[in-house]
């Protein structure tokens, strides 16, 4: 048998017969690498004119915004083109001597390059002919056209037809096997072919040509390949085979459907199978096909019947898979506003501590408590500094026989951190590798002590190849709020206090910024726009200890002196933060406090009552007069006669302060311009024209900063000028955000690297942790609407005039939208919070029955009070802890009672003796006298009771289908103590050790159930 | 109650769920979202289009330029029509069940992952490995190392009526 194939260089084919029209013929090599492969086009081709071309086909082939479209494509050429081909295009770019993205639109202009006829028949003695007509769109293509021989080991692997500057095939045979020519439907648009190729990965045509001709070992299996692979457009493919009878058009569409149409070789006849495109009406394509043999029925049927099945499945599991990511997005918009309430929580926490100091004098009955709470927050002077951190003075007991330089290094929790050191990830610092990490080492977890003690080694060990950046958690105020004190406190119950103070002085000696290369700016929190790097360079930035205050100023002078000074940088933090608060509050004297740090209020109790009115009444002054200002203006307002110079000091100091805070805490916004931070408290909102005007004015490319969570570990931002990262994965719960880290290049061009650092979750499927997260989320969301249950249930009554006790789910998702104001997905969520309705109603008594607190006696408390107590309930939590001195987790009942009473006026809320003793007796279970924090806030855990409603019944229905009985079942949640409970809590920020187990009991019921059921409930 | 839901109450319904599933996805709150994120907000508001019919969807919802971004102005519309037309419907369970069949040629009962991984990667509108992988994770039978695609279909039915 002989197959040929004969191919017509275009129209003018008849005319000029005489004329030699073999093209040139190339042999590239397949075992020389991607890149250098079409390397001897030079020995055939002048490259202007192959530029020229090129710029020829395009221009009249694509689009102008193509061009723009293309680009990112282009700059992560791997990620969207595979190989061998995305190297061979950057290979002809090199050679050509031109943008890279040249060379991707010419393939795939050429791609669309409509060819247009092929013929496949066999004479009556079996022979198989196999005809391709090359008339091109272009009358350029001719001449580029040549014949390529690739080579294997010496030999011709295949061979193909095609033009220079292209490297796929729509013509080639494999010698002794088959002969392939594809032709387009024409069915579609340029564009659609490179969403087709970028976003579902489909292969273009002419690759899977080249491909088949090089993997397939005969007719049939080149068939099988080309009617099964996913293409990035609709074609006719024409196969020709060596024996008798084999001659075939394959009609394919973009997604898959494939028709087979064979030759007949049962009668001998000769038939001729074309696909043709009339010049006349170029839009309009026709096959011609006849009858198909049974064995191509056979082979088409089980084809079309697998794939209709693929597809189906597909489908559906597509969709499933778009719920369970849109359940996925939505869990993180929960975590994300739950953690701007949380911010305000720490603002309220100020807010109570300023009102105590305003209301109670020394002489009030509260004194004690008072002097209790802020005696733990005395300053300690440079002087008696180094004195009091002096190793030699601290003692070691005499019990302790272990290794002296062993902190408590839990492994578990460390091995991953100092893992993705060691192994494969990114190694130990080291000249060649220096690392940045860019604050926020502390308040991320239980073992903020640890991963802080590995750095500070790597510091020592490696001084000029590890740089530490500070974060605005590098400060012991926020440490107070966000748990790093507590577990320092905790963990060291001897020398706690004397660590924190050390790491006080630490902190407000790390840097705040780092430069790579005079090119990438490095900040924890961001810009503004009055940052200004020079500045920054020479403030004492040591003097900032907490940068939600400015310095103190050093001037030796009267005691009064001392203090009024001192209240006028407070009052910049409260004139700045004004923007901030979202809440509202009472205004007068009281406002003067509300931003203060507790460092403060330890001086401002000695004072008498004669100097703290005579500074009140300049502050109500100076809040006045500078009130409409931006947050910008500090210390330039007061113009208190007697000291000219102590305030021109606070002046400078004021500004200096201003750089700071901006670094650490302002975060990047897409809207032009820069605004106070409201959500923070603290910092600005800065706009990409902020940015390209820092970037100009400092001649940097980057701001790389951290300050923020994101999903995947890292975004970009400002036209990819700013990128924010963040390296704590699982920050709101286990399996909320990948962490990632960045590294640069000599280029500096960003590479990354994301990670899941729980171990835990690993064993779960990604379906199990996103049930998991989801669950933490919506308790969190439950407790929202708890808190708001009063305003809640008005809004419902107002809308149900016939007071049914019923409101329609629409009426439901506008109210909780209006008063939780909290910017979510209701009617997303609602299938997750409403259980039960009947008719499409929701019988909203019911619905509250389900948000019901933990503690049964709670009952006896009024809604209202106990909404309140739950909405101050982090601020109680801080004032308990700080009262606790001994950190013994108990505090006495007068404690709690005096903590409670100044709450209740501070709310102007009335708290009865009575109400307080009910607390007590709901607390304090073994009549002790003393109320133990934990269990008190215990209190206020929501019951979990859907959870617990979907456990029992998932466990049913595994129970009816494994007939095992229930208790079995469910013991390991009964008492799961031990590893898991730690790893489980590992990751949280901060929460009471109660709740843990609690967490770490239920999720586990909870996989169980995900893992056993297999019975869908009747 | 009947009358409360009029054709314009449905409407006004219908959009306001969209919305909300729309802005999951508006991360810049400028009512414009990514077009690769397009289908799963389709998806998620309870349809079941094709590759195919995703494709042609998002054509008709692009720019004449096309940004890389979708409007919500251009999204409406089309998605209310989408929604109130019931188009792609759900998938019946037993359908399903027979898709799952016909690659189970050789009638066992169950699917070997290689085998269920070979269909759905190469054949129709092929998953991504990415896509592959977590179907698996959820898939596989962990003591019998297959997919009992009986026992899957059902399970993932039962995680829908949650």
């Amino acid at each position: 048998m002989k197959l040929q194939i004969c191919l017509f260089l275009g129209v003018t084919f008849f005319s000029v017969s005489t004329a030699d029209f073999s093209p040139p013929v190339v042999n590239i090599s397949l075992d020389v690498p991607a890149f250098q492969r079409w390397a001897p086009l030079k020995n055939i081709y002048d490259i202007n004119f192959l530029r020229k071309a090129a710029s020829e086909v395009i221009d009249s082939t694509v689009p102008k915004w193509v061009h723009v479209a293309v680009k990112p494509i282009v700059e992560a050429l791997e990620k969207y083109i595979p190989q061998p081909y995305a190297g061979e295009i950057q290979g002809m770019a090199s050679f050509y001597g031109t943008d890279i993205s040249d060379i991707v639109l010419l393939n795939f202009a050429y791609e669309v390059s409509a060819f247009c006829t092929s013929i496949v028949t066999q004479d009556t003695k079996g022979n198989i002919f196999h005809g391709r007509n090359l008339d091109y769109p272009h009358d350029v293509l001719k001449n580029l056209t040549l014949d390529v021989h690739f080579m294997k080991n010496g030999k011709v692997a295949y061979r193909g037809t095609t033009f220079a500057g292209y490297v796929g095939l729509w013509t080639g045979q494999s010698p002794n096997k088959f002969t392939v020519s594809g032709n387009e439907r024409n069915k579609g648009h340029w564009w659609e072919n490179v969403i087709s190729a970028v976003l579902l990965k489909s292969s273009p045509v002419s690759w899977l040509i080249r491909e088949t001709l090089e993997a397939a070992v005969d007719f049939q299996d080149a068939v099988v390949r080309l009617a099964k692979v996913p293409i990035i457009t609709d074609v006719y493919y024409i196969l020709g085979g060596v024996n008798a009878g084999e001659g075939v058009v394959v009609t394919r569409d973009r997604g898959g459907s494939a028709d087979i149409w064979p030759l007949d070789p049962l009668n001998g006849k000769i038939t001729v199978y074309t696909t043709v495109m009339s010049a006349a009406t170029p839009e309009k394509y026709t096959t011609v096909v006849r009858d198909y043999s049974d064995s191509g029925k056979n082979l088409r049927h089980v084809l079309l019947k697998a794939m209709k099945a693929a597809v189906l499945i597909q489908r559906w599991y597509r969709q499933y898979a778009a719920r369970m990511e849109m359940r996925r997005r939505y869990t993180w918009n929960i975590f994300q506003s739950m953690e701007y309430a949380d911010l305000q929580d720490q603002m309220k926490l100020y807010n109570f501590l300023g009102y105590l100091m305003d209301n109670f004098t020394p002489s009030s009955s509260e004194r004690n408590l008072i002097s209790h709470i802020f005696r733990e927050n005395e300053v300690c002077r440079d002087a008696e500094w180094e004195r009091y951190f002096s190793y030699i003075n601290i003692d070691v007991p005499d019990i302790y026989s272990g290794p002296r330089l062993t902190f408590p290094l839990d492994m578990d929790q460390v091995a991953d951190l100092v893992e993705a050191f060691k192994n494969k990830q990114n190694g130990m610092p080291s000249m060649e590798k220096p690392y940045v990490f860019n604050g926020d080492f502390v308040d991320r977890g239980k073992d903020s002590i640890e991963i802080l003690l590995i750095l500070f080694a790597f510091l020592l060990v490696y001084p000029g190849d590890v740089y530490l950046n500070r974060g605005n958690h590098e400060d012991h105020i926020i440490n107070l709020r966000y748990g790093f004190t507590k577990e320092v406190l905790g963990k060291y119950k001897l020398h706690g206090k004397r660590i924190l103070k050390l790491l006080q002085k630490i902190f407000s000696w790390l840097p705040l910024v780092t430069v790579i290369d005079h090119r990438v700016l490095i900040v924890h929190g961001g810009i503004s726009d009055t940052t200004d790097l020079a500045l920054i360079a020479r403030v004492d930035r040591h003097k900032y200890v907490s940068a939600l205050k400015p310095p103190r100023k050093k001037t030796p002078s009267r005691s009064s002196l001392y203090a009024d000074s001192e209240r006028f940088d407070e009052m910049n933090i409260c004139k700045n933060r004004r923007g901030s608060m979202t809440f509202p509050r009472p205004l007068g004297a009281r406002e003067s406090f509300q931003r203060r740090s507790l460092q403060d209020f330890s001086r401002t109790v000695a004072r008498t009552a004669e100097e703290e009115f005579e500074v009140r009444r300049r502050q109500a002054e100076f809040s006045m007069s500078s009130f409409s200002k931006s947050h910008r203006i500090l210390g330039s307002a007061p113009s208190t006669e007697s000291e000219p110079d102590s305030s021109e000091i606070i002046d400078t100091g004021s500004d200096d302060w201003k750089q700071i805070l901006d670094l650490l805490w302002s975060d990047p916004m897409s809207q032009d311009g820069c605004v106070p931070n409201e959500v923070r408290g603290g910092g600005c909102y800065w706009g990409p024209d902020i940015t390209e005007d820092f970037l100009n004015r400092h001649n940097l490319q980057l701001i790389i900063r951290s300050h923020e969570c994101k999903q995947d570990g890292y975004e970009f931002c400002h036209n990819r000028k700013v990128l924010t990262l963040f390296s704590a994965s699982n920050y709101y719960q286990i399996g909320s955000n990948r962490g990632a880290f960045v590294r640069l290049g000599p280029d500096l061009v960003p590479y990354f690297v994301q990670y899941q650092a729980t171990t835990l979750i690993r064993g779960l499927s990604f379906r199990q942790s996103l049930k998991r997260t989801e669950h933490n989320a919506l308790k969190v969301l439950r407790e929202q609407l708890f808190v708001h249950k009063s305003d809640l249930l008005s809004a419902f009554q107002e809308l149900d005039k016939e007071n049914t006790g019923l409101i329609c789910l629409s009426d439901w998702a506008s109210v909780i939208e209006r008063v939780l104001q909290l910017d979510l997905p209701w009617r997303v969520l609602q299938p997750q919070l409403v259980s039960s309705t009947t008719d499409g109603m929701l019988d909203y008594h019911g619905w509250f029955r389900d948000l019901a607190l933990k503690r049964p006696s709670s009952e006896c408390i009024e809604q209202s009070m106990l909404e309140t107590l739950y909405k101050h309930r982090s601020t109680l939590e801080t004032i308990f802890r700080i009262v606790d001195t001994d950190n013994s987790g108990l505090i006495s009942f007068e404690d709690f009672r005096q903590t409670l009473k100044l709450l209740s006026a501070y709310l102007k809320m009335e708290i009865s003796d009575e109400v307080i003793n009910e607390l007590v007796i709901s607390t304090d279970t073994n009549n002790d006298g003393s109320i133990d924090i934990d269990e008190f806030m215990e209190a206020f855990q929501l019951v979990d009771k859907i959870r617990i409603e979907r456990g029992k019944s998932q466990l049913k229905f595994k129970q009816e289908y494994q007939n095992l009985p229930l208790e079995e079942k469910t013991s390991p949640s009964a008492d799961s103590t031990g590893p898991q409970i730690s790893q489980c809590s590992a990751s949280r920020t901060e929460d009471s050790p109660g709740s843990h187990t609690e967490d770490c009991s239920s999720s586990q019921t909870q996989d169980l159930c995900d893992i056993s059921v297999v019975v869908p409930p009747q | 109650m009947a009358d409360k839901y009029n054709a314009e109450t449905i409407i006004t319904e219908t959009q306001k769920r969209i919305s909300n599933a729309f802005d999951v996805f508006d991360h810049e709150s400028n009512k414009t979202v990514d077009v690769r994120e397009i289908g799963t907000i389709i998806r998620s508001l309870g349809c079941f289009p094709s590759e195919a019919e995703l494709h042609d969807i998002i054509a008709e919802l692009e720019e004449e330029e096309p940004t890389g971004f979708v409007r919500y102005e251009k999204f409406l519309p089309t998605m209310t029509k989408i929604l109130l037309e019931r188009k792609f419907r759900p998938i019946p369970e037993d359908l399903l069940l027979q898709a799952f069949e016909v690659l189970d040629q050789q009638k066992k009962g169950h699917l070997e992952p290689e085998e269920l991984t070979k269909y759905l990667t190469q054949e129709g509108e092929p998953f991504t490995q990415e896509e592959m992988d977590e179907m698996l994770s959820a898939a596989v039978d962990p003591d019998k190392n297959v997919i009992l695609y009986k026992d899957f279909v059902s399970m993932m039915t039962f995680d829908d009526n949650q």
